[in-house]
């Protein structure tokens, strides 16, 4: 069974239709891209997914519930857990605290166990514990939205955008850190811009255009795709 | 003089930061100034005196009850009012004229079902009174003064230091990051509807008891006062609110003392406007870090 | 975007379609027609109009007052046509809402002297609005009796004008006087409402007792119904040493003052209260810290206590009773002085036009001046120079009562 399943989602901004009709799957331990340009869809459905925005036909299954109705907590008290486009993350609260804040529906144990793995993965977080998260660079504030989603102990980890912004080093690191953290047992739905280095690290992939899917395959199928290669990895 | 109406206008202005934390908490949460609040304080001051004359012989039990019934009209504000238009997105000003009608309802509702004659208003801290030389201080006061330091730590507490605080915090940085966490962001907001509701009535009962009279009216300049006093200590800063609140009452007073009685309120109002032009965010607002 | 374009816009019209609806009278009326046309020089003694109208705050914060005038005046229509109205005919009665807004008031007098069956308006409350108005009834030659509106500038307006409260200068000397006799070449403190009246009640004040020798040591001003804190300015009085502090206010300030002047340890001033402080509703508020206050003006108190005590005649103990029977039995507001000369004024008005008709304002208006009917507010009668005067009255307060001083 598949962990995540999108069966014909459709989703739309008043009179826009953003997602026609979207259909995927991501296994547990894999690491799913979705690639596409601006205005695709890809954040559309993370957020359809997440439940920040509502569908208007089509169901999403985990673990085989149909979850098309269930409210953002309780999807995250499942494990789904979005850290989203544009970070997003608490400018007011610190560091830690804006970890904490992740940590929400979960006890204080979950949490410090939690806290250890974020902290061995960002080491940078633990340096910047006090410091106003609205004060972090750009990079150091992706690893706090990471860090933080981390912290709701996900099993199905959406990655939005998680690359957009950083400076190409930083950039090398995030992605080994997404490897990393699906190491550790959380399955990742990444969506990104920047398709040759998720392609790099993911599993499978699908290709979103104007609201369809166009093209879906492994990873090292669309890298080699002459279709991919021209209009996402500009070649 | 200065040193009783000192006296004078710490008492009321600390009935102002009660209900000027009300609207700090609600602009925190929602960017939205509720004009509700001033009528809900002078809605709590009723429902307790109401309670206690018509049917209730005990003074506490009224009170409690009073406190309850006006949550509750502070939860209906958001729930049926507000709610609607967040999930339809519309602009904020739709829900800034909802809260204003809200204030009409609530004023005009409490002059048809009790009357818009002054009430008399039992004073129940009335204990007597001290006098050092010229200065007169009255059981009241002490009480009042105390009460409302009380609410205002038991305020602090909840927001910075329970984790029902924390969302509170978080949906006021970022409704979606919060949502995001799995905090139910409405509850959260009714909540931050309900505390405030709760402290403006507590406050409205207090100035009943004061002033041993209560009328119809007296939601509306208050709200204007509380409102201006969270302004000059920083709108969506708590510490800020209660500050702004104090210093609101000793100016008004002091003001009515000395320069002019007639002109009480522009003096007020005056500060308030010098303090914004040399410092826009209030005396301890916070410079506006760009949300990420 | 569009369908939200024209939803604004039809939200719009509407909004402004229900602000037209919201100034209306009790029963339709008819659609507008000219003023009132230059009459005859004589009254015809003809009856053709029927309508007595009244704009009174109904909503907003005086809205107590209008409900007394409104209460009173319905009862006085009802009682006129028991007695057999206008020739036979009923007179109908129209109440219209002015919310104690002085634009408001326009709006109405606008409405009411284009309704070609009123025959004259009561109102309205306070000098403020009546006198916003009265250019609209006079243009409109509609006669206007206003109960309580004091200030010196009205009569003038027009001969359209009748007045049931004396100026403030006539009212108010005679007080300033009454208490020279009683209290000497003393120390006056006076703190009054920042109102026409407040400010005309402190001219008339302290023009007399100034030039009767005595001292005007503090004039502190406020305005009404903004706040319950006087102890700034009572403070300020207290410092003065005044032996008599002089208070005009609603009743509401007027019980703070009271009360606060007490809580600053101002025990041995002698207080006195004009105009608004005449009602039970007062006595609520202030209860003993009253005691030994005296009220004094052309108002009468109507309190069961008074009226069981003294013999106001009676009409008047008549009217009071019915009148409480009938509205103040659910907790409504007990009849008062403003009920008192709400009624007198409608009676006048029906009164006047039964004897010389309807067709002429200005007659009428001369008919009514003339008083000649029973008044329950006591006696009133215009002077010589054309100046409205009525009987002054001394109440003071004992254990929390109202105590009526008659003239020795």
């Amino acid at each position: 069974m598949a962990l995540l399943r999108l069966e014909h989602i459709v989703v739309n901004y008043g009179s826009i239709k953003a997602l026609k009709d979207i259909s995927f799957t991501v296994e547990e331990g894999e690491i799913v891209t979705l690639i596409g340009s601006n205005g695709a869809g890809k954040s559309t459905t993370m957020r359809a997914i997440t439940g920040l925005k509502e569908l208007a036909g089509g169901k999403i299954f985990y673990q085989e519930q149909d979850i098309s109705k269930w409210s953002t907590r309780k999807k995250v008290e499942n494990g789904i857990v979005l850290s989203p486009e544009g970070r997003q993350i608490f400018p007011r609260f610190s560091v830690l605290e804006n970890l904490r804040m992740g940590g929400y529906l979960r006890t204080k144990a979950q949490c410090e166990e939690t806290l250890e793995v974020v902290h061995q993965l960002f080491p940078i977080l633990k340096e910047r514990e006090n410091q106003p998260a609205g004060t972090l660079s750009g990079g150091e504030q992706q690893m706090l939205a990471v860090g933080r989603a981390m912290m709701g102990g996900p099993k199905l980890l959406l990655l939005d955008e998680p690359s957009l912004g950083l400076a190409p080093l930083v950039v090398k690191d995030i992605f080994s850190l997404i490897q990393k953290i699906r190491d550790l047992g959380t399955t990742v739905l990444l969506v990104e811009q920047n398709a040759r280095s998720a392609l790099k690290i993911s599993d499978r992939a699908y290709v979103l255009e104007t609201g369809k899917i166009v093209l879906s395959g492994t990873a090292e199928e669309l890298l080699r795709s002459d279709q991919v290669q021209k209009a996402y990895l500009g070649m | 003089m200065f040193l009783q109406q000192l006296i004078n206008g710490i008492t009321i202005g600390s009935t102002y930061a009660l209900v000027a934390i009300g609207y700090s908490m609600v602009f925190g949460v929602l960017e939205l100034i509720n004009f509700a609040n001033g009528s809900v304080y002078m809605l709590g001051g009723y429902l307790t005196l109401m309670l206690y004359t018509g049917l209730v012989g005990s003074f506490g039990l009224s009170f409690g009850l009073g406190l309850l019934l006006t949550a509750l009209v502070g939860y209906t504000i958001d729930r049926f009012g507000l709610r609607r238009l967040r999930e339809k997105k519309v602009p904020k000003i739709a829900g800034l004229i909802t809260t204003l009608g809200f204030s009409q309802i609530i004023e005009n509702a409490v002059r048809i079902f009790f009357g818009s004659e002054t009430k008399p208003y039992p004073n129940m801290l009335d204990f007597g009174q001290v006098t050092f030389g010229n200065v007169t201080i009255t059981s009241s006061q002490v009480i009042i003064l105390m009460i409302s330091i009380l609410l205002m730590l038991l305020t602090s507490v909840t927001v910075y230091r329970t984790k029902m605080g924390k969302a509170m915090l978080a949906v006021s940085q970022s409704q979606e990051a919060s949502q995001l966490m799995g905090i139910n962001v409405n509850g959260i907001i009714s909540l931050t509807f309900m505390i405030s509701s709760i402290l403006a009535a507590i406050a409205g009962t207090l100035v009943g008891m004061y002033y041993q009279n209560i009328d119809a009216s007296m939601g509306a300049s208050v709200g204007m006062k509380a409102l201006a006093s969270a302004v000059l200590g920083g709108v969506g800063v708590l510490p800020g609110a209660m500050v702004g609140g104090v210093l609101m009452g000793i100016f008004e007073t002091l003001g009515a003392s000395y320069i002019s009685s007639g002109y009480r309120d522009a003096i007020s109002f005056a500060i308030l406007i010098i303090v914004i032009l040399f410092k826009p965010s209030g005396l301890f607002g916070r410079k506006q870090i760009n949300k990420v | 975007m569009r369908k939200q374009k024209h939803r604004v816009v039809a939200m719009i019209l509407a909004m402004i379609l229900l602000a037209g609806c919201g100034v209306s009278g009790d029963e339709t009326t008819a659609p507008a027609g000219s003023t009132g046309e230059a009459a005859s020089a004589e009254g015809t003694g003809e009856i053709t109009k029927y309508t007595l109208a009244a704009s009174v705050p109904l909503t907003g914060n005086m809205m107590q007052y209008g409900t007394s005038y409104k209460n009173a005046i319905e009862m006085a229509v009802a009682d006129f046509n028991a007695a057999g109205g206008l020739n036979g005919q009923d007179v109908k009665f129209e109440v219209y809402d002015d919310k104690g807004d002085q634009k408001e008031g326009i709006n109405v007098a606008n409405m009411i002297i284009s309704n070609e069956d009123v025959f004259a308006v009561i109102g309205s409350y306070g000098s403020s609005v009546s006198m916003a108005a009265a250019p609209v009834y006079q243009e409109g030659a509609v006669p206007m009796l206003s109960p309580n509106t004091s200030h010196p500038d009205y009569p003038g307006m027009g001969s359209m004008m009748v007045p049931l409260a004396c100026k403030s200068e006539v009212i108010f000397g005679s007080i300033a006087e009454m208490l020279y006799e009683q209290f000497g070449a003393c120390n006056m403190a006076v703190i009054y409402q920042n109102t026409d009246v407040g400010i005309t009640t402190l001219e008339a004040v302290q023009e007399r007792f100034e030039s009767l020798g005595g001292t005007i040591c503090a004039a502190e001003t406020f305005v009404p119904n903004q706040t319950k804190d006087f102890t700034p300015l009572l403070s300020k009085i207290k410092g003065t040493n005044p032996d008599i502090l002089f208070i005009v206010a609603e009743y509401s300030d007027g019980a703070s003052i009271v009360l606060q002047s007490k809580q600053l340890g101002m025990e041995d001033v002698q207080l006195v209260g004009v105009g608004n402080v005449f009602k039970q509703e007062f006595l609520d508020l202030a209860g003993t810290n009253a005691d030994g206050m005296l009220l004094m003006g052309i108002a009468r108190i109507y309190t069961d206590e008074v009226m069981a005590n003294n013999d106001f005649g009676e009409y008047t103990a008549d009217i009071v009773e019915r009148y409480n029977a009938t509205y103040a039995a659910d907790g409504g507001v007990e009849f008062d002085n403003f009920a008192a000369l709400a009624y007198d004024g409608a009676m006048l008005a029906m009164h006047a036009a039964a004897e010389v008709g309807t067709d002429n304002p200005e007659v009428l208006a001369e008919e009514i001046r003339k008083m000649d009917i029973p008044l329950c507010a006591g006696d009133a009668w215009f002077d010589a120079n054309g100046d409205l005067q009525r009987e002054v009255f001394t109440f003071t307060v004992e254990n929390g009562e109202f105590v009526y001083l008659p003239e020795e």
